[in-house]
């Protein structure tokens, strides 16, 4: 089951690139943060977003990598409308997260970057208040951090959207170039490598 | 300096835990609040003029975007008003099926505010995550509760967070068999969590904080309110939704954007208190049994047993719409055809935070020629005022200045204000002369 059926355009390859803006490498992207270098436990590999706009972007990763991922019975691959959302799952302290999302100023469209939960931009933190409208996802991310959950490891993808992506732009697509590199980054991430 | 004589001001720049932006000032002279404003500095979003000109499908969809908690609630005001003008009867299975999607919205809003808004105040932590690390198994109960009631939106409206399901006449599709099967399972294992929540909640050490307030709340003539009724108080008031106006005024202070607004010139509640407290006899009779044994007397005149409250109306969420999905038939007809047609239309329906009203003016092809929204937060401005004052009073005055500050900000939450709703944080002054 797919998040939302729509097919993908060819991207520029100009977005293609062997290291991200920051110079990382996809084994670097992957690093199994919090955790020893051998993965144990279950996996869970969430998309974060909606199906509208630049936020699609990471449901549109999660119908990727759950294609890419058919067979394997060590990772759940899911969609979320809300960070929060994952507390859905089964998880135990072993098991390990992978959540990729849109991002935003970071470099050009289709950049990936890897984040471990410290490493959330400033403003992505900050705006964690614990509001009455739900939790965002660094306040999401103190809860697992509470509850001791995801022990095995915590990474967080993000995907640069185009910029001026509105309600009158055609939605952004995942573009092959940056389908294969996030298929390469989130392997590696699974296998430890 | 006496502290019975005490004077100085409190100003509260940032109240977490409470969306929206606004502030606490007190005013304390002579051991006595001598004013108490609670600032709303959002500015207003102009909402119902944004409405004008638009179809009535625009406005069922637009509305939703005025709250991300309770978006449903804003959306069945509103296509109750919007049917009530085009002369539409929904079919039982609608009514049925929005009553559901509702349930939905009030289990998530309330989950999140009993496990990470209100109970981190009750037992003495600054925030849930701390709280997590000592009340684990707490938690968990509550995100899972959380996360069935966004499941529940969602299958009906697409999405849990301003959902795209609803349409004047029903819905746009009937959710399969196959979803609501494997979403009933997941209501039955959280309608076990429901009961030991209720006993939870009742056990917290929840200050004794009796005050005098009136309750309004709608009031069905066979059910426990959600979607439809008459506008009722516990001191006799008893009108349809067309007649709000001429009993509740809303007006403008110079210290907040959101209007204020009272019953018959007097501050009022509403919400999962006020609720309870109009509506006890709507409960089925195993829950009122559940509640005389949780040791916890309702009508309750303390409004800290909100979060009682809230975890009996998780219960009611999930018993009817358990209920109201037993016989579920993915065939019926999702909507009825509408005509296009002029006129007025009220809508009232009970969102998580209380009562939520809508009127409408439709012109001859159905565009929105006047709105008018009257949301719950707005309506409790003036109640949290007057709480504030008798609460913060009864705690002691001459506590210390941060004592004083958790105390309102605990009082404030209790009523889990959506200041964005009303027009979103809260600082708190206090200013000793």
């Amino acid at each position: 089951m797919s998040c939302e059926n729509k097919p993908r355009e060819t991207e520029s390859p100009a977005t293609e690139s062997p290291k991200t803006e920051q110079g990382e490498t996809g084994a670097e992207m992957a690093r199994q943060d919090g955790a020893d270098d051998r993965p144990v436990g279950h996996a869970y590999l969430f998309g974060l977003g909606s199906p509208h706009g630049g936020d699609r972007l990471g449901w549109l990763a999660a119908d990727e990598l759950r294609e890419a991922l058919a067979g394997r019975d060590d990772v759940s691959v899911d969609c979320l409308a809300q960070p929060v959302d994952l507390f859905l799952h089964a998880a135990t302290a072993s098991d390990r997260l992978l959540l990729v999302d849109a991002m935003r100023g970071q470099g050009p469209p289709g950049t990936l970057r890897g984040f471990a939960p410290g490493e959330l931009p400033e403003t992505a933190a900050s705006l964690s208040s614990l509001s009455s409208h739900g939790l965002d996802l660094a306040g999401t991310l103190a809860l697992v951090d509470a509850l001791g959950l995801f022990q095995g490891g915590i990474r967080i993808i993000g995907i640069e959207m185009p910029a001026g992506t509105g309600p009158d732009t055609t939605p952004p697509r995942l573009g092959k170039a940056t389908a294969r590199r996030l298929r390469e980054v989130v392997l590696s991430w699974l296998d430890g490598r | 300096m006496s502290h019975t004589t005490r004077t100085g001001e409190i100003h509260v720049p940032i109240l977490a835990r409470v969306e929206g932006e606004g502030a606490l000032d007190i005013r304390i002279e002579a051991g006595r609040i001598e004013a108490l404003k609670l600032r709303i500095f959002e500015p207003p979003r102009l909402f119902e003029k944004l409405l004008e000109g638009r179809s009535t499908q625009d406005v069922i969809d637009s509305v939703a975007r005025i709250c991300g908690i309770c978006p449903v609630a804003y959306q069945m005001s509103a296509v109750a008003a919007i049917e009530s003008i085009l002369g539409v009867t929904p079919t039982p299975w609608v009514e049925a099926m929005r009553r559901v999607m509702y349930c939905g919205e009030w289990l998530q809003s309330h989950s999140l505010h009993i496990h990470l808004l209100a109970a981190p105040d009750f037992l003495g932590y600054d925030s849930a995550p701390a709280m997590a690390k000592d009340h684990p198994d707490e938690v968990r109960r509550g995100l899972r509760l959380q996360g069935l009631g966004n499941e529940i939106i969602r299958t009906f409206g697409g999405r849990s967070v301003h959902p795209v399901g609803l349409c004047p006449g029903g819905f746009f599709h009937a959710p399969d068999m196959a979803t609501m099967e494997t979403l009933r399972e997941r209501m039955s294992e959280g309608l076990d969590e429901a009961r030991e929540l209720i006993a939870w909640t009742a056990g917290l050490p929840i200050p004794e904080d009796d005050q005098d307030f009136v309750s309004v709340s709608l009031r069905h003539p066979r059910d426990y309110p959600i979607t439809a009724g008459r506008i009722v108080s516990d001191q006799g008031l008893d009108i349809d939704p067309a007649e709000f106006e001429q009993h509740f005024r809303e007006f403008q202070v110079p210290h907040s954007t959101a209007l204020h607004a009272q019953l018959d010139g007097h501050p009022y509640l509403v919400g999962p208190l006020a609720r309870l407290n109009n509506n006890l006899d709507r409960l089925p009779a195993d829950l009122r049994r559940l509640i005389d044994d949780c040791g916890v007397a309702f009508p309750s005149r303390n409004m800290f047993h909100s979060i009682v409250a809230r975890a009996v109306e998780i219960h009611v969420a999930l018993a009817e719409a358990l209920r109201l999905t037993e016989d579920y038939d993915p065939t019926a007809e999702p909507h009825v055809e509408v005509p296009t047609r002029a006129g007025v239309g009220f809508g009232c329906t009970e969102a998580p935070r209380g009562i939520l009203w809508h009127r409408y003016a439709l012109d001859d092809e159905a565009r929105v020629v006047e709105a008018r929204i009257v949301p719950p937060t707005s309506q409790n401005q003036a109640r949290m005022e007057e709480d504030l004052v008798t609460s913060l009073t009864r705690f002691g005055l001459a506590r210390d200045d941060d004592a004083l500050r958790l105390h309102g900000e605990m009082v404030i939450r209790n009523y889990d204000p959506c200041i964005s709703c009303a027009t979103h944080f809260l600082d708190f002054h206090v200013l000793r002369e």
